[in-house]
């Protein structure tokens, strides 16, 4: 495998090292006549002017097929206003496979009408993926319903994929050779009508088992939809697994012939796609989810969730998640790596002096950061990680094996739980295998530690926010075939209380009593600490605080002193730029929040909230605000809500809640903001900064006093619930209200008399 | 193999990445010295050399007889470390490059990594411009790396201009011209003024050529700024007009682009290959001024239907960079560049028995005029109709602008109108910025510590034609949500409700859009007295210009906003106090912003100009004092008392 990356890397290293010139037949002589026409306009070949011919045959039959659903050229009355409406949609995707390869086709037909300029624009110049094994052919209908092909040979070549739109990118799976046509005589009020084919090839080489790539998506699309079909063509030695979500129509067979099953789903007047904060759309609406599989092994032996050949799988039973977690990890435990990682996390811990036999908690914790460590840090594959080939499957297959020796080495006992990501789906509606997620429950005398595969940041029991709350499967693992008794458990949540970002701004009003200077310090806990620490740790920090941890000495560079001394100056220098850079991305973070920064300074880790002897992350930051002072006469008016920064405002469609309400994680945001009140004045009153709203869901409080000549304003909002029913949103709407009147809250500085 | 491609691809590697790790303190020293003064630059050039030569290529014709080639040699220090310097050549079908190399510090050629891309320009949808560019590492500060590149101009008409200022700082930047025996170049130098530019002229005898040189030294790194003005208005540059040559041939002087009607000559000669078919043309242009009387009205039609229907999309390839599309296929495509609608506009006026012609134009992005006969001096084309002794532009590419109102980009510029065999030069008029007044116009009351009541917003001019094209190209969905943002400045306490708007469609009558007016939190109370804020939209008080600003800023069309808010005292309340105006007047721009009691209202009256759109970098500390002014005017809130 890594013979063929550095193959192809090479390859491309001379393709482009060669590539850059202009060939000998571009430097010819020249004479200042037209050189080139237009090369959209040229007239075409002979071998295009076939080519022109068979491709409009081709359209011809692909937009004949189908032809009764998409019959219609008028929008519902009901979208009018609407950018663009999609009258007309058929996706079809067929599984196919030949003696060495299976294959995968997806064909795309779509009739949309343009309603307004911006979807004339984003339609009028047509992005597609072109390579052997795509296909596009689009006409034109006019209002007066004249058919006007397009002809698909003027486009051009994209050199950079970068150029490409969002959109057009998000058609196909990742294909970096695009191609672009300008589509003449697009008008708004047009349909356009197109056809996108993509095929891919799958090597298997007679595998006994393949599983084609799950897809997951919803029914809305990004304009309303008349009419939409989604058809599955799978032949018959495949097995499908399939389920609608939310709603979502359910499929029927539609055809079965001697070679292929057919399925097929009807969806009719679906409005466009919604996006609601704090939502997971494949919880709340219309969605589906399908993966097709071939194996050759009886279900039974499959690693798959493999239901009977024809009839497409919607429901896996727990027995059998069971059964093929332990298979999973069966198949993991044989890692070749793994016996020695873990041996060399117990002799870690005799060498730390951990009395591992005693002291289970400790050691299992250090063994753990030990593994982390030769992970992250010290693991010899990172070396090839410049030229790309890390791959994250890998950490996972060796996590479970190396955890469970490690955890067998200690005597500790666990239980494997099994569960799906929140923002995917839930326990009951798994059905793919990929979305099954494994992790470890382990049973020490202070209680359960949940152990997932980890992150360069993840901390030692750490529930991942999209886990918490979960229902799960339990089971003890066990060898052999027997089945294992599970039982359904809830993973824990961690309240807003534990999870926390505090952040404590020290002000004092600047001379000029225009901008205040702000000594800041935040501090995040729990799963807040996943926000910050890409921000400000790196890796180079990270290697400093785990050498130190674990005592690693300096390597001693041999060679030339001078050498030496000139790698020590550039690491040096690395480290300021970091420093720099850790501040810029600090100073963005606090502007995207609102805040007027002037000048930011003094950047100081105090607390890495990653380590063992160390539970939050915080740090230390000076800046300048400007904008937050006011002035009238000679009174002076300090906008004093504005530093807890902006907070949710729910525009007027945010106002009616379409979907269930579904946070990252329960949370409180303490604000502590300590004003210097500077000679010369006062303020009579801060009664007004006092509020306490609370409610099922959310709270929002305020406390302020004045003691001396400081003003102390403590400020905590919180959200309480994971998970919310939208009929619970007025509770939103009331909490979040309090939160931005308290953002335009100001105290006025009189001067003493 | 395996092994061997292995250590190959280390081999490679290290030369890309690797090959230098060594500098001396000296070096380190300078670099911390330049990023001192240039504290955003990552790179500077310690000398930088270009040599223009000329050549005559016998077998070709017209003005691609003389070619020309520029060697560039620079070196570059890096200023920090782990950084990755790239340079770019660019080049198309009128020019290669032929060579990129870099040297080590024994000037021995070492490997890089070259690539090419197709370099899409801003809203060109497909050109010939290539892009030849590498990346070379520097791991440290200090490090030094030479570089040298080759560029040829197949014509030398092509090549017409030679720029001192690179992306980056440069202690010494040196042109050079061979300008050889048979060849009449003209060199003119512009906005030389403010900067010591030195120019040798010596005799080259074994090339028998006039050795040109400029130095210009302590250069700063040219960083694209939002809102300047072309290169040529700003930067120091040297004008390259190729006249005429001594062809052995003929053994005769012959011309290059020597006058104004050469280039004229040559433009002509593209235009008339243009092979257009009004027939398919004919019936629009019928329907479109069937019912329409006077000149004004047809004129209008046309224009507008071309301004509805035919979208802007440029190819600039090869020639089609100057030769205009056919009328025809831009009527049948929808779309064109500049020259293709310039051309079907002219079709269409001559099938509608108007007099049009097209014209060539330079954008205020360019600083010339047709005095120079050169391919830089224009940029654009539109189409000229000649009514009743009056000339009438029209320019395709617009979509909001009335007919006989010119976008800000071709005010005052120079054209060039096709006339047969001849040309004509002119001017489009300009407008003034009254011509662009936008009036805010709001009536208020104290209402539970918010303020409510009616808002109007009026525009006109170039304000209406950018204002018609924003409100058009919000999502239809979302057109009055969007509207709404744009007129509150998206802030979460303003709301502009019931919203009532003027003809969208109207391109020349006044836009107006207005509503019930609501400002949430802008009063707030203590100890009897209310501190309010009137202005919620404190226009420009962040439009100050720091010292990263390089060069003159210039707006989108010329500035005259006007604010008018009347606030009615609320019962048993008097004013205690009323923050002082500001009153600041300078040659191009102006603020006025002035609160009065009058009766029972407290009036508030903004009236902020920019009379020609630019604020010249000169004039940056007057207006950063207009802005500290206005900022502290803001700032300042007005305080009524009980009675």
């Amino acid at each position: 495998m890594k013979t063929k990356i550095l193959l192809s890397m090479l390859f491309g290293f001379i393709v482009i090292h060669l590539g850059y010139a202009q060939t000998p037949s571009q430097r010819r002589a020249r004479n200042d006549k037209p050189v080139e026409e237009n090369e959209t306009n040229k007239p075409l070949t002979v071998s295009e002017t076939r080519k022109s011919r068979l491709e409009k045959q081709k359209k011809e039959a692909i937009f004949s097929d189908n032809a009764e659903d998409f019959q219609l050229n008028k929008e519902p009355e009901q979208w009018k206003n609407e950018s663009a409406v999609i009258l007309g949609q058929h996706v079809k995707y067929s599984y196919d496979s030949k003696s060495f390869e299976c294959i995968e086709k997806t064909v795309i037909r779509r009739k949309i009408k343009i309603l307004d300029k911006i979807a004339l624009e984003k339609f009028s110049q047509f992005y597609f993926a072109s390579n052997e094994n795509t296909d596009l052919a689009i006409k034109i209908i006019k209002p007066n319903n004249q058919e006007v092909d397009i002809e698909m040979q003027k486009a051009i070549k994209v050199d950079n994929s970068s150029d490409v739109p969002t959109f057009y990118k998000n058609f196909v799976f990742s294909i970096d050779s695009y191609k672009k046509l300008a589509v003449p005589g697009l008008e708004v009020g047009d349909i356009i009508d197109f056809y996108y084919l993509f095929k891919r090839t799958y090597i298997t080489a007679k595998a006994k088992q393949f599983d084609f790539p799950p897809v997951i998506f919803q029914l809305a699309n990004e304009y309303p939809t008349v009419n939409q079909i989604i058809e599955f063509e799978v032949e018959r030695n495949f097995y499908i697994n399939f389920i609608s979500l939310n709603g979502a129509q359910k499929i029927v067979s539609s055809k079965v012939d001697r070679k292929n099953y057919n399925y097929q789903l009807t969806d009719k007047m679906r409005e466009k796609k919604l996006d609601e904060r704090w939502s997971y759309p494949f919880r709340s609406l219309p969605s589906i989810k399908f993966q097709v599989i071939y194996s050759s092994i009886k279900p039974e032996k499959s690693n798959y969730l493999l239901g009977e050949l024809g009839t497409p799988k919607s429901k896996v039973t727990p027995d059998e998640v069971v059964d093929k977690a332990h298979n999973i990890l069966i198949d993991y435990s044989s890692h070749k790596m793994a016996k020695g990682i873990a041996s060399d996390a117990i002799a870690s811990l005799r060498k730390q002096k951990i009395d591992y036999k005693r002291d289970k908690s400790k050691a299992l914790q250090e063994a753990y950061y030990f593994f982390r460590n030769y992970f992250f840090i010290n693991n010899p594959k990172n070396s090839y990680s410049i030229a790309g080939t890390w791959y994250q499957s890998d950490d996972e297959i060796l996590w479970y094996p190396v955890m469970s020796k490690i955890l067998e080495e200690l005597e500790i006992p666990y239980e494997v739980g099994i569960t799906v990501p929140r923002n995917v789906g839930s326990l009951d509606q798994l059905i793919l295998i990929a979305e099954l997620e494994m992790f470890y429950i382990v049973k020490i005398p202070e209680g359960d530690v949940y152990l997932f595969p980890f992150s360069k940041w993840m901390t030692y029991g750490q529930i991942p926010g999209k886990y918490e709350s979960n229902d799960a499967y339990s089971f003890k693992p066990y060898r052999g075939d027997k089945n294992a008794n599970y039982k359904k458990i809830k993973i824990p949540v961690t309240s807003h209380e534990n999870n926390t970002r505090t952040e404590k701004f020290n002000i004092t009003i600047n001379d000029n009593l225009e901008d205040i200077d702000v000594k800041s310090e935040a501090i995040a806990k729990g799963l807040f600490k996943y926000d910050f620490y890409s921000d400000v740790i790196y890796e180079n920090d990270n290697k400093e605080m785990e050498d130190k941890y674990y005592k690693k000495e300096e390597e001693k560079v041999r060679g030339n002193k001078n050498r030496i001394a000139e790698e020590k100056r550039k690491e040096e220098e690395v480290k300021l730029q970091n420093q720099e850079k850790k501040i810029e991305t600090l100073q963005k973070d606090l502007k995207s929040r609102g805040f007027n920064i002037k000048n930011t300074a003094d950047f100081e880790l105090i607390s890495n909230g990653r380590m063992p002897n160390s539970n939050e992350l915080s740090f230390k930051l000076n800046f300048t605000l400007s904008n937050t002072v006011n002035k009238a006469g000679k009174n002076i008016i300090v906008q004093i809500g504005k530093l807890i920064g902006e907070q949710a405002t729910l525009s007027k469609e945010e106002q009616n809640r379409q979907i269930d309400i579904y946070h990252p994680f329960e949370r409180s945001m303490i604000n502590t903001i300590t004003l210097t009140i500077p000679e010369g004045y006062k303020i009579d009153d801060v009664s007004s900064l006092n509020s306490k709203y609370e409610n099922a869901s959310i709270d929002f409080i305020t406390y302020a006093k004045i003691e001396g000549k400081t003003l102390t304003v403590n400020v905590t909002k919180s959200y309480k619930k994971l998970v919310d029913s939208k009929q619970d949103w007025n509770l939103y709407i009331e909490g979040l209200k309090k939160a931005t009147d308290f953002y335009d809250k100001k105290v006025i500085l009189k001067p003493l008399k | 193999m395996k092994q061997f491609i292995n250590t190959l691809f280390f081999i490679l590697l290290y030369q890309t990445v690797f090959s230098q790790i060594y500098t001396d303190k000296e070096n380190v020293e300078l670099a911390k010295k330049i990023k001192a003064k240039n504290p955003t630059d990552d790179f500077a050039s310690l000398s930088f050399e270009e040599t223009y030569s000329f050549i005559y290529n016998k077998y070709n014709q017209g003005t691609s007889k003389i070619g020309a080639s520029v060697l560039t040699k620079f070196e570059i220090i890096a200023l920090k470390s782990n950084i990755s310097f790239l340079n770019t050549e660019f080049y198309n079908s009128q020019s290669a490059i032929s060579y990129v190399k870099a040297f080590d510090k024994n000037d021995k050629e070492e490997y890089i990594n070259l690539r090419v891309s197709d370099y899409e320009s801003n809203g060109i949808f497909h050109s010939d411009q290539k892009v030849c560019y590498f990346n070379y590492y520097f791991d440290g500060s200090g490090l030094r790396k030479k570089f040298e590149t080759k560029k040829t101009y197949f014509d030398i008409k092509y090549l017409t201009s030679a720029y001192f200022h690179e992306a980056f700082p440069i202690k010494e930047k040196t042109i050079v011209f061979y300008i050889p025996k048979w060849l009449n170049v003209e060199l003119i130098e512009k906005n030389f003024e403010g900067y010591t530019i030195t120019k040798e002229i010596t005799e080259d005898t074994k090339l028998k050529a006039t050795k040109i040189k400029y130095t210009l030294k302590d250069l700063v790194g040219k960083t694209s700024q939002s809102h300047s003005r072309g290169p040529s208005h700003i930067l120091p540059h040297i004008v390259i007009l190729a006249k005429t040559y001594y062809d052995p041939k003929t053994q005769k002087d012959e011309k290059l682009l020597t006058t104004t009607a050469d280039l004229y000559a040559w433009y002509h000669s593209l235009t008339s290959e243009v092979k257009n078919d009004p027939e398919v043309l004919k019936s629009t242009v019928e329907k479109l001024i069937a019912d329409k009387k006077t000149d004004d009205e047809k004129i209008k039609a046309i224009f507008y239907w071309i301004q509805d229907n035919i979208r802007y999309i440029a190819f600039e390839q090869g020639i089609a960079a100057f030769k205009p599309e056919a009328a025809n296929l831009v009527f049948k495509n929808r779309y064109g560049d500049c020259k293709g609608m310039a051309n079907l506009a002219k079709q269409m006026y001559l099938l509608a028995g108007y007099d049009a012609h097209l014209t060539w134009i330079g954008t205020n992005y360019l600083a010339y005029d047709y005095s120079l006969p050169s391919l830089m001096v224009d940029n654009h084309m539109i189409c000229t109709i000649f009514l009743n002794g009056k000339k009438i532009y029209i320019d395709g590419t617009e979509t909001f602008a009335p007919l006989g109102e010119y976008a800000y980009r071709i005010q005052n510029r120079p054209t060039m109108i096709e006339n047969g065999e001849n040309f004509i030069l002119d001017k489009v008029d300009s407008n003034t910025k009254e011509e662009n007044l936008i009036v805010t116009t709001k009536n208020v009351k104290v209402d539970n510590m918010s303020l409510s009541g009616k808002a109007l917003f009026e525009f006109n001019g170039n304000a209406r034609s950018t204002m018609l094209y924003r409100y058009h190209y919000f999502k239809a969905d979302k057109k009055l949500t969007e509207l709404e943002n744009y007129l509150t400045n998206s802030d979460a306490n303003v709301h502009l409700d019931n919203i009532k708007m003027s003809n969208v469609d109207d391109r020349k009558s006044k836009l107006t859009f207005e509503g019930d007016f609501f400002v949430n939190n802008a009063v707030t109370e203590s100890d009897g007295n209310l501190f309010i804020n009137l202005d919620d939209e404190r226009s420009f008080s962040n439009f100050q210009f720091d010292s990263t600003r390089q060069f003159d800023y210039e707006f989108y069309y010329k500035i005259y906003d006007k604010t008018n808010i009347t606030l009615e005292i609320p019962k048993g309340y008097k004013i205690e106090y009323l923050p002082e105006n500001v009153s600041k007047k300078f040659d191009h721009f102006s603020f006025e912003l002035i609160y009065k009691q009058v009766g029972n209202t407290i009036q508030y009256h903004k009236v902020i100009s920019v009379n020609n759109a630019i604020i010249m970098k000169q004039e940056f500390d007057s207006w950063n004092e207009c802005i500290k002014a206005i900022k502290k005017f803001y700032k300042d809130q007005i305080i009524l008392t009980n009675k």
